[in-house]
């Protein structure tokens, strides 16, 4: 049930908020051709098109990511909190 | 820690400190150095600092903390060994509310290691029995092996022939040696008994913990016969040296049998023994674990007082003590009522004296800081501690520090993220704070340095919308104001278009960089002009700024002269270059056309040194009348360079003599040597100050240029970090959207590569060019902004002050160093 620690969770959920975020951004501006992006793009009209849905379909991949990773961080807050914090003695 | 002042400067300048003399009786004054302690506001002067170590008071019972101090570390330790964990501790840890011995943690303390060694040596003693036991029991199974192949190795077998030659006996000799010295065993045996002793070797198949060392040994049993009592000798002498261990052995099966059945009881018993001792020691030391803590504080604490009372003098009648320390003025009302608290615990008649002093020795620096400002202080501090009440620079670097590393940093996106780490390290300041002690550096370095962070997070985000760049991309909020040509022919090959900025442009884009910049092939060209100038632009600032304060300085200490002859030339010798530069920079932005042949200002400046006096030519010139206001500005600035440097010596001497000359007519005798030893001194007192002008002002110019130049690193960072971003993007983004279309799997090449892209981002983009900036951007401050009015020659006010000596080992460490 757990297969990530408690550190690569965290990682990989914030990795895949980001993505998220980003490539759904990124597909819209494809999608509308906005013209700062026309150098990722070959010079035919379908080619934004293209990229576009890539961007949505990459999007929606690392929101699946994001949902199992939180999923994992939940499981990992719920395993630690059972431990108590310890620490060696500090002289 | 003592009250914050309601009002007046609290950052600006380091506080106003208060040398004071107190006179404690003896009675109370453990306890009232104890409430000191607590209260942490005074930073008492070592009254015998001349005095040896072995001579000062309390020296028995500073022995006795060290010793104490000893036990508990050899404790600590032995619990840590065992990974024996205490939960963390939320709360600062309890003062000690017994007086003055603690005599029950000293005899419990002592009490406790010496069982804990006595516990160890045993064990140790324990496991070696248990060795040599298991030893034997090898050497019992494998003379199995050796007497039970036959007859053959028999004793009496050998010399069946000869009767009464009872000297012909054959005897032998069982032990276990480690495996690895056997060759050498062999060898040595065979060579010194000249092939006259007859070895045989059997390994011990399971490996032995060696009880010392704690690692596992292998080890074999050996049997080796002999004849003779010289030989005898000689194989005891062999076995010793090499460290093979002998056990007895009978040449009877029968009786062998009874011995090893003998040891494997004992064995068990060993165990059994062994067990129950490890047991024992692991409760002792959980149990101890519960405490120890609560004696580490107190034993802290104890030294402590005691390290400061022997700092104290003691006055003639031996009755008390006198003390002397340094305290924020606006602490002396919580140290009085501390010394009077103190003595009331004490339940003494006399109550302490305190009075203030005055003295002639520069007092301690110190700024009240909050969360927020204390970071930047610390990172000032670094580089020097204020002099005592001159202009704190951490004040301005709370605003010009994230100014400076956003410049340099530059991106939207990135800014926004330092942002939200800052803003999430910030957030869960209350979770962080009590587990600071179990963080690894790095994570505390961040930690501290969260509002720095939170702060650098608005300069780059700012400086990105300045810039207009998101992850290297441009925004196109405001609507560019380049129009592109109608012809939509161009639109689809690969020419380039070339717009006229006479032609082509309406208005400045609102705020920041144009956005059809960022798909201009010449955009490098534009951004290196504009970046580099903003850069200057922004150094005379900050320098002009560090003169200003110097100024303030000057005004504060009353150093006239200075402020005539030091600060004003300064600013004008910086201005009449640097800041006439900047000057060109804004008249070119503003009055020159952009349909000419721009002048370069870069050759201006070079010719207005160069060559001076001489006419402009046409192309180069950029305002009417420009030979004749350089030739102005050269020339007073000249004038400036004698004036720094001369000026204030020479006023300074003029005054000495006008001083010393009524001094000077009393003495008839002008081969008194004490005369000519004075006037050797002020020859060289006087000497001194002209090498420190020129000193000064050679710095000075020289550094006007190489200041400014330094700054152009604002420049030189943010070009590499857009470009670095770009780059990033087109080497690996960029293939991700065009290798492949969605329907052949383009969107899983997307989702590899935007990880990537991502983690690339982090390390590079965010942590090295970050630490880089921040670097940079200190510098800045440190030696470009600094050196225009910082002395930076103070020293910290460390006060006496549990809570610090408890989170930092180091003070008191340093302390009992002496």
């Amino acid at each position: 049930m757990r297969f990530c620690g408690p550190k690569s969770s965290t990682c990989m959920f914030l990795l895949s908020v980001w993505g998220t975020i980003m490539l759904l951004i990124l597909g819209v501006c494809f999608q509308t051709q906005s013209v700062i992006l026309f150098k990722d793009v070959d010079y035919e009209p379908t080619a934004w098109q293209n990229v576009a849905i890539s961007c949505y379909i990459s999007g929606g991949m690392y929101a699946v990511i994001g949902v199992i990773s939180y999923w994992q961080k939940v499981v990992n807050d719920r395993y630690l909190a059972l431990e108590p914090e310890t620490t060696s003695i500090m002289f | 820690m003592a009250s914050h002042p309601s009002e007046g400067n609290k950052l600006l300048r380091s506080t106003e400190m208060a040398m004071v003399q107190m006179f404690l009786n003896q009675e109370c004054a453990y306890d009232c150095v104890k409430e000191l302690g607590e209260l942490g506001a005074v930073q008492f002067l070592d009254l015998q600092k001349g005095v040896n170590v072995f001579q000062r008071s309390f020296v028995s019972e500073l022995k006795r903390g060290d010793e104490l101090e000893r036990k508990l570390r050899y404790l600590a330790s032995e619990i840590n060994q065992e990974g024996i964990t205490v939960p963390l501790e939320f709360d600062l840890p309890q003062a000690p509310n017994s007086t003055i011995t603690d005599l029950d943690i000293d005899s419990m303390t002592t009490s406790l290691e010496t069982e804990l060694r006595e516990v160890n040596k045993n064990l140790a003693a324990l496991r070696h029995s248990y060795i040599d036991l298991m030893e034997l029991k090898c050497v019992l199974h494998a003379a199995d092996q050796f007497f039970a192949k036959g007859s053959a190795w028999s004793t009496q077998s050998v010399y069946t022939a000869e009767e009464g030659e009872s000297n012909r006996h054959l005897n032998f000799v069982t032990g276990v040696i480690e495996r690895a010295k056997v060759p050498l065993f062999d060898r040595v045996m065979w060579r010194s008994c000249r092939g006259n002793v007859f070895v045989k070797i059997v390994e011990i198949p399971d490996n032995m913990m060696d009880p010392d060392t704690n690692e596992e040994v292998e080890k074999s049993v050996f049997i080796c016969f002999y004849q003779g009592n010289q030989l005898e000798k000689r194989v005891k002498k062999i076995c010793d040296g090499l460290g093979a261990r002998t056990y007895p052995c009978n040449e009877k099966a029968s009786k062998r049998h009874t011995v090893r059945d003998e040891v494997t009881t004992r064995l068990s018993e060993m165990e059994d023994i062994i067990s129950q001792t490890v047991e024992y020691r692991l409760r002792q030391l959980n149990d101890m674990s519960i405490e120890i803590r609560g004696w580490i504080v107190k034993i802290k604490k104890w030294r402590a007082i005691y390290y400061t009372m022997s700092k104290f003098s003691v006055n003639e009648a031996h009755t008390g003590f006198v003390a002397e320390g340094w305290v924020r003025v606006n602490d002396l009302e919580s140290v009085r009522q501390a010394l009077v608290k103190g003595a009331t615990i004490a339940g003494c008649a006399v109550m302490p004296i305190m009075n203030r002093v005055g003295t002639a020795v520069t007092p301690p620096t110190h700024h009240y800081t909050n969360k927020l400002t204390h970071g930047y202080q610390v990172i000032i501090d670094a580089y020097g501690v204020a002099s005592y009440q001159e202009i704190n620079p951490a004040i301005f670097t709370v605003i010009t520090f994230p100014f400076l590393f956003g410049i340099m940093f530059g991106d939207m996106a990135h800014g926004l993220f330092f942002f939200l780490f800052g803003l999430y390290m910030v957030y869960k300041e209350k979770h962080l704070e009590p587990r600071k002690h179990i963080m690894d550096e790095i994570a505390l370095m961040l930690y501290y340095g969260r509002y720095i962070i939170l702060m650098m997070g608005v300069g780059a985000s700012y400086a990105g919308l300045l810039y207009n760049e998101i992850y290297s991309k441009g925004l196109d909020i405001f609507g560019t104001s380049w129009l592109m040509p109608n012809d939509t022919e161009i639109y689809t090959s690969d020419d380039t278009v070339t717009l006229d900025p006479s032609t082509d442009y309406t208005q400045p884009y609102f705020y920041g960089i144009d956005p059809m910049w960022i798909m201009a092939e010449n955009m490098l060209t534009f951004l290196n002009s504009y970046k580099m100038k903003m850069a200057v632009i922004l150094g005379l600032c900050q320098m002009t700024f560090g003169l200003f304060v110097s100024l303030v300085n000057y005004k504060y200490y009353g150093k006239i002269l200075d402020i005539w002859f030091t600060f004003v030339p300064q600013l004008i010798f910086l201005w009449c270059i640097i800041g006439y530069m900047c000057f060109l920079i804004f008249y070119k932005w503003f009055f020159i056309d952009s349909g000419k042949e721009q002048p370069s200002l870069l050759i201006a400046m070079i010719d207005m040194f160069l060559s001076f006096g001489e006419d402009i030519s046409e192309d180069d010139l950029i305002y009417e009348g420009q030979k004749y206001v350089q030739m102005v500005l050269v020339v007073v600035a000249l004038c400036m360079v004698p004036i720094m440097f001369a000026a204030k010596p020479l006023i300074e001497q003029y005054n000495k003599n006008k001083d010393t000359a009524s001094y000077e007519r009393l003495s008839y005798d002008s081969d008194d040597e004490e005369l000519i030893e004075r006037e050797r001194n002020e020859a060289q007192a006087r000497l001194d100050m002209w090498v420190n002008q020129a000193i000064h002002t050679i710095e000075f110019c020289l550094g006007c240029i190489s200041n400014t130049a330094s700054y152009l690193r604002l420049w030189a960072l943010s070009l590499a970090h857009s470009e670095l971003s770009a780059v990033l993007w087109d080497m690996t983004l960029y293939y991700g959207f065009t290798t492949l279309p969605w329907d052949e799997g383009g969107f899983i090449l997307l989702f590899l590569i935007w990880a990537f892209w991502a983690v690339l981002t982090v390390v590079i983009l965010l942590c090295m060019e970050g630490l880089s900036a921040f670097l940079h951007a200190l510098r800045l401050h440190w030696v470009e902004f600094q050196n225009k009015f910082y002395g930076g020659e103070g020293y910290k006010f460390l006060p006496f002050c549990f809570r610090l000596i408890l989170e930092n080992e180091e003070n008191l460490e340093e302390i009992s160093n002496m």
